[in-house]
């Protein structure tokens, strides 16, 4: 295989990019930037080098703890339970957070060999053992195994007598519901709350 | 069989795995034509409504076109609510759906078992105590894929009795005991003949031994450690 060849290859690693993208990807950065593609690699090397998992949390972090373990103007009494660093990424972003977070990477799913080891879930307990957390908020993904894991975790905080919480479910803000999924409008629907 | 977009087949989704940049490949299992794989494309893309249909235990309508091992999902409609499974129960519904996938090959029609596993979701939805409805489930599909026991004759031919001791042996089914001493366990014949029936109301020392005879008789045919039995275990061991 050519260099040419290998690289389009290895581009289609990346998620959203079939054969052609990953053609024209290579042509391009070979063709007009050159200086781009060093920086690719560059990047690329020293992130997969660099980059661990949070020894606190396990989201990713290049340092041994992340940005939201250290800062100490977070509440230690909240924990929010996700399932990848970009359910993170995206509670950051609504900025209506301040406690801590951590980290599962997955959820569990006995047909693919995911069980409370694979995520971590030692080290939630012993987390949860210290005695500073006062209430867990399950924020894993509303589909069947993110529920399953939910529950699992809220019986371990449970037998700690913590406190548990899950984040709410419903219909989108600006939506409207005759677009909403039934699923859904069900769930929003079992939810209400007094108004 | 027909396998076109327009013909809709009556199914619940086993397992979903993601498949190339964003489409899924679903295992199903299907009323008319067993379990059955078919690639829905498109479907893990951030807003697909497909995903929130292709979620275990939801009765769908749906559609597929193509031959060969992975058909192309074409139209998913959602025939029911979902059943919601609270907390352990759906790891239940899990194990189910973890039993069917290595235990059935694809293709193969299983339509009663279709109609015990709908019944196995719907029950395990309303509450009560899930141990009866599982054994339950389990005896109905080992007979469904030809590994069932003899429950009404032992293996020498006399009929079963209530208050005999039996032992189990894969390769020759339901033995009086004391025809084979070095047995693991012994089930009386009241559990047996419970077995034919499955009635909710029952003794819990029935219960286990059905447990342990039908776990031997699956480990049997299965020689692989059920994740989601493990994961039953673990939850145990929490409170």
């Amino acid at each position: 295989m050519s260099l040419i060849e290998e690289l389009i290859e290895a581009l289609r690693c990346l998620p959203g990019v079939g054969p052609k993208s990953a053609q024209r990807m290579t042509y391009h950065l070979l063709e007009r930037d050159r200086e781009g593609g060093r920086r690719i690699a560059h990047g690329i090397t020293e992130a997969i080098e660099h980059v661990g998992n949070c020894r606190s949390c396990r989201t990713l972090s290049e340092s041994e703890l992340c940005p939201q373990c250290i800062d100490t103007r977070r509440d230690d009494s909240l924990l929010c339970i996700v399932e990848s660093p970009m359910d993170v990424l995206a509670l950051e972003q609504s900025a209506s957070y301040r406690g801590r977070y951590f980290v599962l990477m997955g959820h569990l799913s006995p047909l693919d060999g995911i069980g409370p080891q694979e995520l971590g879930l030692d080290l939630l307990e012993k987390r949860l053992d210290n005695g500073v957390v006062e209430e867990v908020i399950l924020a894993t993904n509303p589909t069947v195994e993110g529920e399953a894991t939910a529950h699992f975790i809220s019986e371990m905080a449970h037998a700690r007598a913590i406190r548990t919480t899950r984040i709410a479910h419903g219909v989108p803000l600006g939506g409207e519901l005759e677009y909403v999924d039934s699923g859904t409008l069900g769930h929003a629907m079992t939810g209400r709350q007094d108004y | 069989m027909r396998n076109n977009r327009d013909h809709f087949h009556n199914a619940f989704v086993l397992h979903v795995r993601p498949f190339r940049n964003s489409s899924q490949i679903v295992e199903l299992f299907t009323e008319d034509a067993g379990r059955v794989g078919v690639v829905a494309r498109g479907a893990s893309r951030g807003k697909s409504p497909l995903s929130a249909l292709l979620q275990p235990f939801t009765p769908l309508q749906l559609s597929w076109s193509g031959r060969g091992e992975l058909h192309t999902l074409g139209r998913v409609e959602m025939r029911e609510m979902a059943y919601r499974l609270p907390g352990r129960r759906s790891i239940c519904g899990l194990y189910a759906n973890e039993l069917l996938m290595r235990l059935l090959h694809r293709g193969d029609s299983h339509s009663e078992l279709f109609r015990l596993y709908h019944k196995l979701l719907q029950e395990l939805s309303e509450g009560g105590d899930e141990a009866p409805l599982l054994r339950s489930f389990e005896v109905r599909l080992l007979e469904e894929i030809g590994f069932g026991f003899d429950l009404q004759l032992d293996c020498s031919g006399l009929p079963i009795l209530p208050e005999q001791h039996y032992g189990y042996n894969p390769e020759q089914g339901i033995v009086p005991l004391a025809e084979n001493g070095a047995q693991q366990f012994t089930v009386m014949g009241k559990t047996l003949q419970w077995l034919r029936s499955t009635e909710l109301d029952v003794e819990r020392q029935i219960l286990r031994e059905a447990k342990q005879l039908l776990r031997t008789a699956i480990d049997y045919h299965l020689p692989v450690e059920l994740e989601s039995r493990k994961l039953i275990a673990q939850y145990g061991a929490l409170s």
